[in-house]
C-alpha cells in the first residue's frame, strides 16, 4: 500500500500535496506572529517597551554610529544601538524593545555572528560535494535510483 | 542549523563505526536533505530585499521540511524514486539520516524559537543549546580528516 508501483503516482501527489499543506499552515502562522516587529508597528502605541527578538538577521545600512537597519523576510528594521563594530553583510541577533515614539528597536542584547560566512560556505562546500559525488553514489537503472554498492 | 558538510560528516561516522554498515549514501543523503530543502527559503529571502513582489509565505513555505513532520514526508517523496523492493530500506535510511540532522541541529542555541518538534500539533519547541550556532565550524578541522580517514580505510576493505 505505501510502497508498491501501483499506488507510487497517488502516494507522491499526496505527500506533496500534504507538504503544500504544511508549508501554507507555516506561512500563515509566521506571517501572523512574525517577531512581532509588523505587528508593533501597526499600533505603535499598544507595544511600546515591548520585546522583539531577531535571530540571525543580516545588517543591511548602517546609519550612523548609533542606529543601522537589519532585514530577514521583512526588510529595513531600523535599530537603535552600537553600530560602530557591524558592517553591512554582518548576521546578528538581536534582542530589542520597541520604542513607539522612535518607531525604532532599541537593542538590549547583540550578538554578531563572526563565523557566519563561515558556515554558509562550508553549507555551499557540502552541497557542491554532496552533487559531485550522487553519480559515483548512486545509479538510475530502470528509471529508479539505486545506491551504488549499498555499502 | 549546523553546516552541511558537519552534518554529511557525523552522518558518515555515524553509519561507518558500525559493524557491518550498509546503506549509507542514502543514509547521508537523508541527513543533507533537510539543509537542501531551506536553500529556496534563503535564496528567495534575500532576492526579496531587491524584488519585493516575491510573495512572503513563498520564504516560509519550505520550513516545515526542516521539522519531523516534513522530514518524514521528503523522506517518503525520495524513497519513492528507488525499486519498489528497496523503498522500506531507503525509506528508513533516509529518515534515520534525517532525524540525525535534527538531532545535530538541537544540540545549538538560537535567539527566539528552538525547534518545533511537535508542528503542526503544537507550538511548543525544543533545543539542548549547549553550542552557539556556528561553532559547528570549529568542528571541522576536526571532523574533516576522521571523516576521510574512516571513508579510506572502509573503501580499502
Amino acid at each position: 500500500m505505501l510502497w508498491a508501483d501501483g499506488v507510487r503516482s497517488r502516494n507522491a501527489a499526496v505527500a506533496v500535496l500534504a507538504l503544500l499543506l504544511l508549508g501554507a499552515w507555516y506561512a500563515h502562522r509566521a506571517m501572523s506572529v512574525e517577531i512581532g516587529w509588523r505587528e508593533y508597528t501597526s499600533d505603535p502605541a499598544k507595544y511600546d517597551g515591548a520585546q522583539l527578538t531577531f535571530p540571525l538577521w543580516s545588517v543591511t545600512k548602517i546609519v550612523d554610529d548609533q542606529h543601522y537597519e537589519i532585514s530577514k523576510v521583512v526588510k529595513d528594521v531600523p535599530v537603535e544601538g552600537d553600530a560602530t563594530a557591524l558592517d553591512v553583510g554582518d548576521t546578528v541577533s538581536v534582542v530589542a524593545d520597541f520604542s513607539a515614539a522612535k518607531h525604532v528597536a532599541v537593542a538590549r542584547i547583540v550578538e554578531v555572528h563572526h563565523l557566519r560566512p563561515w558556515k554558509e560556505g562550508l553549507g555551499v562546500a557540502g552541497v557542491l560535494a554532496w552533487m559531485a559525488a550522487m553519480p559515483f553514489l548512486f545509479r538510475i537503472r530502470e528509471r529508479r535510483i539505486e545506491e551504488r554498492g549499498r555499502g | 542549523m549546523a553546516d552541511l558538510f558537519t552534518h554529511a560528516s557525523v552522518a558518515v561516522l555515524a553509519r561507518l563505526t558500525q559493524s557491518r554498515p550498509a546503506w549509507v549514501a542514502t543514509f547521508v543523503a537523508g541527513t543533507c536533505l533537510p539543509d537542501i530543502a531551506r536553500v529556496p527559503t534563503m535564496v528567495l529571502t534575500r532576492a526579496r530585499w531587491s524584488f519585493p513582489a516575491i510573495p512572503e509565505p513563498l520564504c516560509y513555505i519550505w520550513a516545515p521540511m526542516h521539522l519531523p513532520v516534513g522530514i518524514v514526508l521528503v523522506s517518503y517523496l525520495v524513497s519513492l524514486l528507488f525499486r519498489q523492493s528497496d523503498r522500506p530500506t531507503a525509506f528508513k535510511n533516509l529518515l534515520g539520516g534525517g532525524l540525525l540532522h535534527l538531532l545535530v541541529d538541537m544540540f545549538q542555541t538560537h535567539f527566539g524559537l528552538g525547534y518545533l518538534l511537535l508542528f503542526p500539533l503544537s507550538d511548543w519547541d525544543f533545543e539542548f543549546g549547549l553550542i552557539g550556532s556556528e561553532d559547528t565550524v570549529l568542528l571541522v578541522p576536526f571532523l574533516a580528516p576522521a571523516t576521510a580517514l574512516l571513508a579510506a580505510r572502509r573503501w580499502r576493505r
